[in-house]
């Protein structure tokens, strides 16, 4: 499998309301394969979420390259397609086959009498088969973001970004989610890149682990177990572990900063 | 309410109306029994739609005068007001700005600024236009801005995402979403529109041939005709029934309802 | 919904009949504010502005009522169509207004009638459109201003053109309604009208000016002499009120000798009211055709022809119907052949 998604020494800055510089994201690099499905984890305003939107290519980024297939990413597009956290992408005007037609015409990637069949196809994929003609308000939490996974997949992206896409959800729909996610990564290859707080849905999902503190990656980790995986044996929980300690040695002493940052991040504004 | 159909749903409601419009002439007509007020301070139901008869043919040609100058004056406003709101959206001083020209200009009765329309514009239709133009933007521009702010960020940038931009974004996703307040908007405006045209003819009433409802009234009002100011009145009343009910319901039965967008 | 839609209908209903009786309370309450002052009549009068309203002014401030033992309670009130409905509703006793207005309301049943002519003055249509020589020079796009449908400018154009054109709604497209002083700006900017049908002094005013010309003079359009206004009082105050009343006409004949013989120190108490130089409104007092009399003048003259043109349903059989006694009394009835007086009450 050959790499995909480059980032090099990609540093993305911010604003405060009062006109001092704060940091997003700083020097980061890494690569992503082709087929991988790798996780980003740290704790919440750490700038992850700021990293996978400057992958999308909503945030424009202070200095550093973005490569996806070797070309350089300037402005969002349809070969990186975003799934957020909130209920709400989902158009509400449009039924679930029409929000997967729009896409698709959107893209113009599909010819217009395969549309319908290509949405309902996509529906089946994520286990929504019978509800191509419901309303996003019709939809369960769980329901609107398996919807919003198959608009996704509907045009034909080379990576999924997928942003805390179950943090809105009880245990038992992520449960459910995860095993429907890993089915779909399965048939359709797509590569993942899921960012999440959660270390064990982490753990769960993907082949590798980033672990990110503020701006900057702390550790980047090949996942050494099994598919599927167990929560209850050693090895898992050794990995945890590992995992947990990364973020507990290295958080004594940028713990102050991180304070100050996300108290301030609804006040940032993108330089 | 429980679950709404559309035909249904219309019935109910219009029943519900005549019910209350039958009402509404029995107690009229208890009211003027039990006063003993004459046809000249309270007339009678029938003598009011022996008078809208008689007059129909004037009647319907100054409804027609009304409903045209206010489809101009709608469709002005809404241009302007869509405009304002991109301005507003392309700048932080534009945003300021006319956030600080709504607050305002808002609560300023269209009527109001009549005698400044008549300075500019003269006594005839022009003025009407623009004293309708003015009562319905501001409303026209709080909702549209109000509705661009509450589009959820989430649906933009799946917008983006997918390589949409400018004018497609603004017909394909802002619109859409923002149609419950855009349809709020437009529903206020409509209402000030109407009520600032017959405001407006009643108050300098100069209008010759062409007038609408408000000169109609006018005119009943100066001959005494009382009947034909109720006559005028109520036809008044019933267009604004009938726009409310058929055509702004019917728009949200298939919109917002089915959406279940609907603000308030 | 049903529930919510019956509780409107009830509280509606409440609230209608709460108001039915209120009005019926109100009416009363006010009869008794009437005696406030003890050997006092008092009578609620209209009054608008303008120099029509001059005699009545000065009235007010050389204490021409109180002499006799009248209290007048003066109420200010926007336009014509006001008063009258004013007078309709009982909030009046007494009021000013044009014989056709008048007509109007009497058709309609407001219950008042003629106590005092009130004036002879020149009513005109002028215009400074040197192609506008007559009524039927009058193209569509040509706006007419004058101050109200139903107004005695607006029947005297109608009368004017049911004797050219055959038609007294003819022109009835090109008017437009605009209250005197607003009427006269516009002429003056020669903006929005090119014709204005109205009264002095701002008929004085527009014909000073070059090229403004009179295109209908309102005697001829009537065929005789008109009174401007008349004075009128409400049914009830003339039969409730005979004191009262009494006072009222002798006032009005009273302070009307005195402005007739005393123009100069009228313009000098009432300068300062209008706002204008005592020269100006002296010139305006005097001018050609202003006649300051109380006598009745044509008060039958516009009835048959707003019969006939529909803006009134009836006419009056009678002076009687129209008049009360003083007025009838001053007209005569003579046997034989109609008096001068009984003859000038019709239009020819």
């Amino acid at each position: 499998m050959g790499e995909l998604l480059k980032l090099c020494d990609v540093t993305k800055l911010y604003k405060t309301s009062e006109g001092k510089e704060a940091v997003g994201v700083q020097h980061v690099s890494f690569t992503v394969d082709e087929g991988e499905f790798i996780s980003i984890i740290g704790p919440s305003g750490c700038g992850k979420s700021t990293l996978l939107r400057c992958i999308a290519g909503f945030e424009k980024i202070n200095d550093g390259n973005i490569y996806l297939d070797g070309t350089l990413i300037k402005k969002p597009g349809p070969d990186r397609f975003m799934i957020f956290q909130g209920l709400d992408q989902l158009f509400p005007w449009l039924t679930l086959k029409q929000n997967i037609a729009f896409a698709m015409k959107a893209v113009k990637a599909v010819k217009s009498d395969e549309i319908m069949q290509r949405a309902q196809n996509n529906l089946e994929l994520v286990g929504l088969s019978g509800f191509g003609d419901y309303y996003p308000y019709q939809l369960s939490g769980g329901m609107k973001q398996r919807a919003s996974i198959a608009r996704a997949l509907s045009v034909g992206p080379k990576v999924l970004l997928m942003d805390e896409p179950f943090g809105s959800l009880d245990a038992f729909s992520r449960k459910a989610m995860h095993h429907m996610l890993l089915k779909v990564w399965n048939k359709t290859k797509v590569t993942i890149i899921f960012v999440t707080h959660d270390i064990e849905e982490a753990i769960d999902l993907s082949d590798r682990i980033i672990a990110f503190a503020p701006g900057c990656i702390l550790a980047d980790i090949k996942n050494p177990l099994e598919r599927p995986r167990v929560r209850e044996t050693a090895l898992y929980r050794n990995f945890f572990s590992e995992l947990n300690g990364i973020f507990e040695t290295n958080f004594k002493g940028i713990d102050l900063e991180f304070e100050r940052l996300s108290a301030k991040k609804a006040k940032l504004i993108s330089v | 309410m429980g679950k709404i159909k559309g035909g249904g749903f219309l019935l109910r409601r219009l029943f519900s109306k005549v019910f209350f419009i039958l009402t509404v002439a029995c107690i009229w007509e208890a009211v003027k029994a039990i006063g003993g007020y004459s046809d000249l301070l309270l007339p009678g139901v029938m003598s009011i739609l022996r008078s809208l008869w008689l007059e129909r043919i004037q009647i319907f040609h100054m409804t027609l005068f009304s409903l045209q100058i206010i489809g101009i004056g709608l469709l002005v406003a809404i241009v302007l007001a869509i405009c304002a709101t991109i301005l507003a959206f392309s700048g932080r001083i534009f945003s300021e700005i006319i956030t600080d020209v709504l607050a305002i200009l808002h609560p300023l009765p269209g009527i109001a600024i009549l005698p400044i329309a008549i300075l500019w514009f003269g006594i005839g239709t022009k003025s009407i236009l623009f004293v309708i133009i003015f009562s319905a933007v501001w409303p026209l521009i709080n909702h549209f801005y109000t509705g661009f702010r509450s589009i959820p960020a989430n649906q933009l940038e799946v917008g983006r995402n997918l390589g949409l931009s400018g004018l497609k974004l603004g017909r394909d996703i802002m619109l859409p979403a923002s149609f419950p307040h855009i349809l709020g908007g437009i529903r206020t405006g409509w209402a000030r529109a109407w009520q600032a045209s017959v405001a407006a003819e009643l108050v300098f009433g100069a209008a010759g041939g062409n007038g609408g409802l408000g000169w109609f009234l006018y005119k009943k009002r100066f001959m005494m005709e009382t009947p034909g100011v109720f006559a005028g009145m109520l036809v008044i009343v019933l267009i604004g029934i009938a726009v409310e009910y058929i055509v702004f319901t019917w728009v949200e039965i298939n919109t917002v309802r089915k959406w279940k967008t609907i603000i308030n | 919904m049903y529930k919510k839609a019956q509780k409107v209908v009830v509280v509606l209903l409440l609230g209608l009949l709460a108001t039915a009786f209120m009005a019926g309370c109100s009416g009363k309450s006010e009869n008794s504010e009437v005696k406030l002052d003890e050997g006092l009549e008092t009578i609620r009068v209209a009054k608008q502005f303008g120099l029509v309203y001059a005699p009545l002014m000065v009235a007010e401030k050389k204490d021409f009522f109180s002499k006799y033992g009248l209290n007048v309670q003066w109420k200010t009130l926007g336009s014509g169509g006001a008063v009258r409905e004013a007078m309709a509703a009982n909030e009046l006793d007494a009021a000013f207004m044009g014989i056709p207005p008048f007509l109007i309301g009497w058709d309609k049943g407001v219950e008042a009638k003629i106590a005092a002519g009130y004036t002879v003055s020149p009513v005109s249509l002028v215009t400074y459109d040197p192609l506008i020589k007559s009524v039927k020079d009058f193209k569509p796009e040509h706006k007419i201003a004058l101050p109200s449908p139903g107004s005695i400018q607006h029947i005297l154009l109608a009368m004017e053109l049911e004797k050219v054109m055959g038609d007294p709604n003819a022109l009835d497209d090109n008017l437009v309604a605009l209250p005197h002083p607003d009427g006269a700006q516009a002429m003056l900017s020669k903006k929005d009208i090119v014709a204005h049908f109205t009264t002095p002094p701002y008929l004085f005013e527009e014909l000073s000016k070059p090229g403004y010309h009179m295109v209908l003079d309102g005697f001829d359009a009537f065929g005789g002499d008109f009174n401007f206004n008349v004075a009128l009082v409400t049914q009830q105050y003339h039969d409730n009120n005979p004191k009262g009343y009494a006072a009222f006409v002798m006032g009005l004949n009273d302070v009307m000798n005195w402005v007739n013989e005393n123009k100069e120190e009228t313009a000098e108490i009432l300068a300062p009211e209008f706002k204008i130089e005592k020269e100006k409104l002296l010139e305006y007092l005097e001018s050609d055709g202003m006649n300051y009399t109380t006598a009745p003048y044509g008060i039958m003259g516009f009835a048959n022809f707003m019969k006939e043109s529909g803006y009134i349903s009836k006419i009056p059989e009678d002076l009687q119907d129209i008049a009360w006694e003083n007025v009838l009394a001053q007209i005569g009835k003579r046997e034989g052949k109609p008096s001068t007086m009984e003859k000038i009450q019709w239009a020819k």
